[in-house]
């Protein structure tokens, strides 16, 4: 059995490392792009393996399922731009940009000079040994496990990894919710995005899927979330879950999407940081701390912020994939 | 606890915090009003950093009773995280609140747009709350975190005009910058491995010279020079730097790269201490001379009046470097590099709101066709002299105390005996000259005969707030004692 493991890991091993360097070395950009989010599975794996369950499912979700639309709608994006530029030229035909030869036409990056492949290949060898013989000499530590466990009757929840990130440093949490925030910010800054037109369905099969499928993912995303109290799951799981749900929906689009109204976006979009502050200089005032609950208040509160904060990764996530400011938020 | 002014200390940091986050907060789900709690908001922290100074200096003449630990949450490390704040972040703090002060007023006349200020002044609050995060920051994961909030609304700042060159500059920043946080969080991962605990202070007490500590050691600068744009990886800066609007070079000059040589300074002070060898500091002193020459000789070829400023923060970094070999020999010469750095983040500003000016009145900032404007604004123009001045360090402003200071250091090495203490001291008063060069090629054309034009209108803001900050810049020369008064209530540093 033990030997049967020991095999797999080997085998995940070599997986990552040759998944990872077809996709640097792919010189096709959409294959690049699907062994991305191939390497992201098996990552996930990798984390199951080393017994993380949590950053296995963020991973999944965030790492290869989020991470991966967004490369592939770049990707579909950067092929409308080429076709649309190529059609300014007279002496060359202007592709159709919804036919078929424009989706088959590929994105290359030319491939790496022959003559900076040595100097990578010797800098990654060397600095990945470095790394190993480090890890070598260094201690079986159990980190701050011991510390967690003891104080886990005072954090309000059951599951370890939720009483780090929502109570005993809840301050980088509220920090990486932040982050998240942030790139939309910068995202919307640089342009405003056009319509959402109505896509006729070609067939039954896509709108008929996605009502199988949205009503799953919304259960889904709800479980996780509200498992997170007491096993792997939470927040940043479950607003990925709901964020691909409302991704679904955006791209089979069935009906003219009215532009969301933008008070009530923004408002969606910082929820989960205003409730997070919100509670945080509540503490203060009352002399918890910064970002401390009072006594006896800390599981609704922990349940009430993770709620804010799934809605608000989703939103983002959405937002994100949908790239460009909505024109309601330059109404005056 | 029962000391009234530990209690103040305490609230007063993570009063802090929470208030410039709470104007980011309400900035991004109220962006229509965003400029004017933009504004509010600059003088809040303002005030509140005034009193924050006060009750910290007021605490007490020893180093221990000034330093503040302040737990989140009521847990205390290992367990949970640690803000701190002594002297260095203190000073830091300060210099943040005045810098951004400016720049925030200036962005009321430069960003008039209704609908680029929308998007402009979020951004703006979450960089800085980000910098003040950075600077009280006492744990190793966390400042990880505060980095990258830095990082992202930096990078999201300088391709805010949209313009292909503003968005390849900031595209290769932010690379440069990811692979910076990378190294840096990889460094964090291997120092927790080893010790089991994150927060700074705890992992000072347990550091050893150990293979591990050496790995980080490097990973960790090297990821923090990337970013500090420090010789000999500084070549994304001044794309980055010189197309990002005005009031964003001025902070990016001015405090964000302030901000990663903060980290490597408070990191080899405190959990790399042990690390330090003579010959490492000869080794970072020798990259700093190299970053004088070459940055300054950039500067004196640039064609853009923004682009020299920007080389030439490459160019005044040369001198923090040149700070390490001495600190091994003279340990107090940390507090003039700190000295410098607020008196360069001060200047550096200033010149580039100045520049951001001339830049809007005529249109451009090509420096041969820049004359009939300089001349006609000449209010600006001495703005940019002024602070000139002061990068060059000429008599009476903060800019020769501070080189008067580093000089005094450097010539003490040499009296301790190193050879290689005469190349510091060459280089130190060397780069004062060449920084006259390129300062005088940015405002000579103003004394030149010609046509004189005041081109485009611009606001009274962009009119005087250079003109303000670069009076503070030189004025500084005048706060050096309360700025290294300051510094020496660091606890655990010489």
């Amino acid at each position: 059995m033990n030997l049967l493991l020991v095999v797999f890991d080997l085998a995940l091993l070599a997986g990552l490392i040759g998944v990872a360097w077809r996709c640097l070395a792919s010189t096709d950009l959409f294959r690049a792009v699907v062994l991305f989010i191939t390497f992201g599975l098996l990552l996930a794996l990798a984390w199951v393996r080393l017994e993380a369950p949590d950053i296995a499912l963020a991973e999944a979700a965030i790492g290869a399922g989020i991470t991966g639309a967004l490369l592939l709608v770049t990707l579909e994006r950067l092929r409308v731009i080429i076709a649309g530029r190529r059609s300014d030229r007279p002496d060359t035909v202007p592709p159709d940009p919804s036919g078929p030869g424009a989706a088959l036409q590929a994105l290359h990056d030319p491939p790496p000079e022959p003559r900076t492949r040595l100097p990578a290949l010797t800098f990654a060898l060397v600095v990945g040994s470095l790394l190993v013989t480090t890890l070598w000499h260094q201690p079986d530590a159990a980190g701050l496990e011991p510390v967690v466990d003891a104080h886990m009757d005072a954090s309000g929840v059951d599951h370890p990894i939720t009483a780090v990130l929502l109570n005993f440093r809840a301050y980088d949490t509220f920090l990486e919710l932040a982050i998240v925030l942030v790139a939309l910010l910068g995202a919307w800054s640089l342009g405003r995005h056009d319509r959402i037109p109505a896509r006729p369905a070609p067939g039954p099969i896509l709108p008929g899927t996605l009502r199988l499928l949205v009503p799953v993912a919304v259960v889904t995303g709800v479980y996780v979330l509200w498992a997170g109290s007491h096993q792997p799951g939470g927040a940043f799981q479950a607003g990925a879950i709901l964020g691909a749900a409302g991704i679904l929906l955006v791209l089979s689009r069935p009906r003219r999407m009215p532009p969301p109204p933008g008070t009530l976006l923004r408002l969606g979009l910082g929820a989960g940081v205003g409730l997070f502050l919100a509670s945080g200089v509540y503490g203060l005032l009352a002399g918890h701390g910064f970002l401390g609950y009072p006594p006896g208040w800390d599981y609704p509160l922990i349940i009430l912020i993770e709620v804010a904060a799934t809605l608000s990764i989703a939103l983002t996530l959405v937002a994100l994939f949908i790239a460009g400011r909505p024109e309601g938020d330059d109404r005056p | 606890m029962t000391l009234p002014g530990e209690a103040w200390l305490t609230s007063g940091v993570a009063g802090l915090i929470a208030l410039s986050l709470l104007l980011a907060v309400l900035a991004t789900v109220w962006p229509r009003q965003a400029h004017r709690i933009g504004i509010a908001g600059a003088l809040a922290v303002n005030a509140w950093v005034l009193v924050l100074g006060a009750v910290f200096l007021n605490a007490g003449p020893e180093p221990m009773a000034a330093a503040t630990r302040v737990a989140l949450g009521s847990w205390e490390a290992p367990l949970g995280l640690m803000l701190h704040l002594d002297g260095l972040a203190m000073t830091l703090l300060a210099l943040t609140a005045v810098v951004a002060l400016a720049t925030s007023l200036y962005s009321l006349g430069y960003v008039h747009d209704r609908i680029e200020r929308r998007q402009f002044w979020p951004l703006w609050l979450w960089l800085w709350a980000g910098l003040n995060m950075l600077f009280v920051s006492g744990d190793a994961f966390n400042l990880y975190i505060t980095l990258e909030v830095v990082s992202l609304t930096a990078v999201a700042l300088v391709a805010f005009t949209g313009t292909a060159a503003a968005v390849s500059g900031a595209m290769r920043y932010l690379l440069v910058n990811l692979l910076g946080s990378l190294s840096f969080l990889m460094g964090v991962v291997l120092l927790f491995g080893e010790h089991g605990v994150l927060d700074l202070v705890l992992l000072e007490a347990r550091a050893q010279v150990g293979p591990t500590e050496r790995m980080a050691a490097v990973l960790m600068t090297a990821g923090l020079m990337l970013k500090a744009a420090l010789f000999p990886v500084h070549v994304w800066l001044a794309p980055a730097h010189g197309s990002a609007p005005a009031p964003v070079s001025a902070v990016l000059s001015g405090l964000v790269v302030t901000g990663s040589f903060y980290l490597i300074l408070r990191l080899w002070m405190g959990v790399f201490a042990p690390l330090a060898t003579p010959a490492f500091g000869v080794l970072i002193g020798l990259l700093g001379v190299a970053a004088l020459v070459w940055g300054s000789a950039q500067a004196l070829r640039a064609g853009r009046l923004k682009s020299i400023v920007a080389y030439s923060t490459v160019a005044q970094f040369g001198y923090l470097l040149i700070a390490f070999p001495l600190m091994l020999v003279e340990p107090t010469a940390w507090r003039v590099v700190v000295f410098f750095a607020v008196v360069h983040a001060l200047a550096k500003a200033a010149v580039f709101l100045a520049a951001g000016t001339l830049q809007h009145a005529a249109g451009h900032d090509r420096l041969v066709d820049l004359g009939d404007i300089l001349r006609g604004r000449l209010r600006t123009v001495f703005a940019l002299g002024l602070a000139g001045v002061s990068l060059m360090g000429l008599p009476f402003t903060g800019g020769f105390v501070a080189k008067y200071l580093l000089l005094e250091a450097g010539l003490g090495t040499v009296l301790a005996g190193s050879a290689i203490g005469v190349l510091w001291v060459i280089a130190i008063a060397g780069g004062g000259l060449l920084a006259a060069a390129y300062v005088l090629r940015m405002v000579a054309p103003a004394f030149h005969q010609g046509r004189i034009r005041r081109g485009e209108a611009v606001s009274a803001w962009m009119d005087w707030v250079p003109l303000g900050l670069a009076l503070v810049a030189a004025a500084a020369g005048l706060s050096g004692t309360l700025v290294l008064y300051t510094l020496s209530l660091t606890p655990g540093a010489p």
